[in-house]
């Protein structure tokens, strides 16, 4: 099932860049978290939306009068602070999503970690050290949007790489394997 | 006794309730505009860590949202 609202996997992407990548070196997968795993969130944000006008048709229509004796600018900066909050909740959200990067170079795989709006953690390896990879998909939404998690052992410092919820996971394992091996075919002539 | 009843009295009176609530309000502002700046340097930086086509838009946006944030501490200030 295609969900195509928040594009999560670019195959050889020619617009895309990195700021450690070599001169020789070209994007061959592009991921981020599938799209389906912002719907948590963006219900969240919708019911929230939602709560300022219906608490106060509430007050009316239910007669609890709560609301209405508030002074009426009280009641709208509170509207106001919490329609912010919201939209606070919402950017972090989308900055997660859209931050939180996998890139599969012909020569690397980097993992980019956008934790929150104070850190940011670079992985990089190189695929020579990659020993094996496997795609986990558990789950029924999982199986319905084909996503899940890839999971790359390396040689170094017995480095672990986990490609947290990307879409076709089985077809970025089977790139990286085949990458891998033309990168270990390259390296032992 | 007398003191702390007029001391609750002049709390509780319905202008400084309204200041205690502006301040209160302002403050947030001003924090959700702290926020807003974060978003921008931090924006900044990663798409500058990753040069994507959309980087240039969301780089806008956040200055956008700057603005925005900044419109609300001046709306507190003034019309409340």
């Amino acid at each position: 099932m295609q969900f195509s609202i928040f594009p999560a996997l670019f195959d050889k992407p020619s617009k895309i860049r990195f700021d450690q990548q070599e001169a020789d070196e070209s994007v061959e997968l592009f991921l981020r978290k599938h799209g389906i795993t912002n719907v948590p969130w963006i219900l969240i944000t919708l019911v929230g939306f939602l709560i300022p006008p219906f608490a106060l048709w509430a007050d009316v229509a239910l007669e609890i009068n709560l609301l209405s004796n508030v002074p009426n600018s009280i009641l709208a900066g509170g509207i106001i602070v919490f329609y912010l909050l919201l939209l606070a909740y919402v950017i972090e959200n989308f900055l997660f999503w859209y931050f939180n990067i996998y890139i599969v170079t012909n020569k690397h795989i980097v993992d980019i970690n956008y934790d929150s709006l104070l850190s940011r953690k670079v992985v990089e390896v190189e695929l020579v050290d990659v020993e094996s990879q496997s795609a986990d998909i558990k789950g029924v939404i999982r199986q319905l949007f084909n996503f899940g998690d890839v999971i790359v052992e390396t040689a170094a410092e017995r480095l672990r790489i986990e490609f947290i919820d990307v879409p076709k996971p089985d077809f970025v394992a089977d790139r990286i394997q085949d990458l891998s091996k033309s990168e270990h075919g390259s390296s032992n002539p | 006794m007398i003191a702390e009843n007029s001391l609750i009295d002049i709390l509780f009176r319905v202008e400084n309730v309204l200041l205690i609530f502006k301040i209160g309000f302002t403050l947030f502002a001003i924090l959700y505009f702290v926020f807003s700046l974060i978003v921008i340097s931090q924006v900044r930086l990663m798409t500058e860590t990753v040069m994507t086509e959309g980087g240039s838009l969301l780089r806008a946006l956040s200055i956008l949202h700057a603005g925005f944030a900044l419109t609300v501490v001046i709306l507190f200030i003034g019309f409340f």
